[in-house]
């Protein structure tokens, strides 16, 4: 056996502690509360006494280090919290996003930056949950955005639009990349977010087929401080393309979560719906796509563990990030789609709980910023061929 | 098959194509997003239910007679699938043209004259059809509602589920069962049809409850505490109900696999637009394979189930058996407008998710093509049990 090679467990049990006071927060916020959020009123719509409950068990800091008076938790465990969360029909969207925004601030903040924030999101006294990037048209190809961010009198000013930036409304911190104008590249800045509203930025709730609290945004004049900027200047794509890993072993976690469900509920309908004298699991129609989906579930949960042990141990694990997510979100999808179908008519009963989980897989299919479609990126990264774009 | 049987393969019926669709630009997407926003009470499209029937369109296959245009099921078909080509959805109305038949075959001369005329002129509503219930589903010769003979007529006791447009009907077919299924010697025997007058039953015990569901269809259930009906309410003989209804889910399957391919079409049209002048990476979205293979792949399984759909309609109205042929057309459309449903999705990217893009919407309408009136699963076991001679494997 060759001692050097990176090793990983073979089933994701390391985390059970912190995995059970999840679970048991989880317990509390069944489906009918989610289906709640989703009727509420636009504005109302945060699952803000579920956040409030991990925010108070110390979850959402997971990834803040030791020394900014976080648990500092590895990747690996954040992930095993979000397929914790999304397997019990709950959704860590929130916890996905400020996971995703504290690695990026661990990497690349200033000190002054990360000591303001940091202990903040640890105590969970702070939300850092919005990424604000696509515009209008454009989607997420950097080249073509126009946010700017100009220095007027050595101070730095944000005018722009963003299209679609989820949890905008409810956190308290959002990072949003502009074009700086000394350079031709791009920047990040730290930006004071909606639960506290301000006149220069503009929050305008998008009506989606899911509760993501998806918002458009209109930045007018609004000046983010002197520490604001995260990194380099003109490098700012670089530095949210740095986070890749993060960013897809987080969501392959999330659907992994969503697959698990669905196999649950799937499993136990076709157990107990008798027809034609029958549990309908009985059928091959019925039984085939669910252990299908069930294989490439098995395959997912291994590939996303394995790069969030690549990622942890500090070996580069984007690409191996990249085919996790893919094969998750695949994955959970076949399964969503094969308990939709065991679930008949009922499925598309909201009581059910099928049809609200089957909307949110679908749409963690398209959305796969940043940057660009894994498919893609594989194509030109792993396996050597041309940019396909 | 007769050798002589055609159908058209181009745009028939283009006068439909023409006026339904202009019919139907008067209620743009918006009306459509604004209903679903309604509670159940105000989410039915009243008023586009009255402009088709204004126009006759709903009245298209009842006989001349009784007031009708007396056209084929291909030309009930067209006008579904132009509905739902231009983004409108006869879901809320088309019940009215298949259950009818059921009616016109089987009901009496003195039922015909009486209810008919009505119903073509949209003085009367006939656009529920209560057949499955919460246990028994596919299995509908299993159904548990019963209608008990009494001296006036019938007592139904009994529950009924995922029966549309309940609340927003007059009239309602009603299939129960009149003889126990322990003293019947075929499972199809011993249920028989009603045909129900809502406003009577909903004031003798007769409750009905909407499902709140993913998509805006006006389903309900339905629990019926020993509603009374006249005899004059049963349909044809008692007993003989469910092959009534057989032939009727021919008509069903050649009608709702229409407006599938409408749906189709309709993601077609609006992909193709949106991936021609979306810029990406500095040309349209459409020159990338990804997206333009997907497009292209599902518009060609559409193309193949149009034609499925096409002849399934010519011999129904040549009078021919064709329950292997409406079930496999309705297989092929299911299958073909959810990979447009999917391409579409896929083109518009998180764009697809907003509610203005209407993606969503037909999107979410569309996966009950892969549902309902009949499941997938049923039909491959139909296929592989009656065309092709395999062992029966439910």
């Amino acid at each position: 056996m060759n001692g050097s090679l990176p090793r990983m467990a073979i089933a994701a049990a390391r985390h059970a502690d912190i995995c059970d006071t999840v679970r048991r927060i989880c317990e509390r916020y069944p489906a009918t509360y989610w289906r709640a959020c989703e009727d509420a009123p636009t504005a109302c719509r945060y699952p803000e006494a579920f956040i409030a409950e991990l925010e108070a068990a110390g979850i959402m800091g997971a990834l803040v280090p030791e020394a900014y008076a976080g648990v500092g938790l590895p990747l690996a465990a954040a992930a095993s919290i979000a397929t914790t969360i999304h397997e019990t029909g709950c959704n860590a969207a929130a916890f996905v996003s400020q996971c995703l925004l504290t690695a990026l601030l661990v990497r690349h903040g200033n000190p002054a930056l990360k000591t303001r924030l940091l202990p903040q999101l640890a105590a969970g006294a702070a939300r850092l949950q919005t990424l604000a990037l696509t515009e209008e048209g454009v989607g997420d190809e950097v080249a073509r955005m126009t946010m700017t961010a100009t220095d007027i009198d050595g101070e730095t000013v944000l005018c722009g639009r963003k299209s679609r930036a989820c949890l905008a409304a409810s956190t308290d911190h959002m990072v949003v990349l502009a074009r700086s104008d000394a350079e031709a590249g791009t920047s990040l800045y730290l930006v004071e977010g909606g639960r506290s509203p301000r006149q220069e930025i503009r929050i305008h709730p998008l009506k989606e087929m899911n509760n993501d609290g998806a918002a458009s945004l209109v930045f007018d004049r609004y000046r983010p401080g002197a520490d604001a900027l995260i990194g380099q200047a003109g490098t700012g794509e670089a530095h949210l393309d740095d986070m890749i890993a993060v960013h897809r072993i987080l969501a392959a976690a999330c659907a992994v979560g969503d697959g698990r469900f669905f196999s649950r509920r799937g499993v136990a309908y076709a157990n107990e719906r008798t027809v034609f004298g029958n549990p309908i699991g009985k059928y091959q129609g019925i039984q085939f796509p669910l252990a299908k989906a069930h294989v490439e579930l098995e395959s997912a949960s291994l590939s996303m563990a394995k790069a969030a042990t690549l990622y942890d141990g500090g070996v580069e694990a984007a690409e191996a990030a990249l085919v996790a997510r893919h094969l998750a979100v695949e994955a959970a999808w076949a399964m969503a789609d094969a308990a939709f179908t065991t679930h008949g008519g009922f499925a598309f009963a909201r009581e059910y709980d099928i049809e609200r989980k089957w909307r949110d897989v679908r749409a963690m299919r398209v959305a796969a910023t940043p940057f660009r479609n894994d498919l893609a990126r594989i194509g030109e990264s792993a396996l050597g061929l041309p940019r396909s774009y | 098959m007769s050798e002589e049987l055609s159908f058209e393969i181009g745009d028939d019926y283009p006068e439909f194509r023409r006026d339904v669709r202009a019919l139907c630009e008067t209620f743009p997407a918006t009306y459509w997003r604004n209903l679903e926003a309604q509670p159940p009470s105000g989410s039915y499209p009243t008023d586009f239910v009255a402009a088709l029937t204004g126009a006759g369109y709903l009245a298209a296959l009842i006989p001349e007679e009784y007031g009708g245009w007396g056209l084929p099921v291909r030309a009930g078909a067209v006008i579904l699938e132009s509905i739902h080509r231009s983004g409108c959805t006869a879901g809320p109305c088309h019940a009215q043209m298949y259950t009818m038949g059921t009616l016109l075959r089987h009901g009496s001369e003195e039922q015909k004259r009486e209810f008919l005329p009505k119903i073509a002129s949209g003085e009367l509503r006939l656009q529920a059809f209560a057949v499955t219930e919460p246990t028994t589903g596919s299995d509908t010769t299993q159904l548990k509602t019963r209608a008990r003979r009494t001296d006036a007529g019938y007592v139904v006791s009994g529950q009924k589920v995922w029966i549309s447009r309940a609340a927003h009907s007059d009239l309602m077919l009603l299939l129960a069962r009149t003889t126990p299924a322990d003293q019947v010697k075929r499972r199809t025997d011993g249920v028989s049809v009603f045909l129900v007058d809502m406003r009577e039953a909903r004031n003798n015990g007769m409750e009905i409850k909407p499902i709140d569901a993913m998509i805006n269809h006006n389903t309900t259930e339905i629990f019926f505490d020993d509603v009374p009906l006249p005899a004059a309410s049963l349909i044809g003989s008692e007993g003989r109900g469910f092959r009534y209804i057989l032939d009727g889910m021919n008509a069903e399957r050649c009608l709702v696999s229409a407006e599938a391919i409408g749906n189709g079409r309709f993601f077609i049209d609006k992909a193709t637009a949106h991936v021609r002048s979306r810029i990406a990476y500095g040309r349209a979205l459409g020159q990338s394979q990804a997206v333009q293979n997907a497009l292209v792949d599902a518009h060609v399984k559409l193309e193949a189930a149009d034609l499925m759909v096409r002849r399934a309609n010519a011999m129904f109205d040549a009078g021919l058996p064709c329950g292997a042929e409406a079930n496999m057309g309705k297989y092929c459309s299911g299958e073909a407008v959810w990979a447009c449903a999917e391409a579409c999705f896929m083109a518009f990217g998180e764009d697809a998710l907003n509610v203005e893009s209407d993606v969503e919407r037909k999107w979410r309408d569309s996966r009950l093509s892969r549902n309902a009136p009949v499941s997938p699963n049923m039909i491959l076991n139909f296929i592989g049990q009656h065309v092709l001679g395999l062992p029966r494997s439910y």
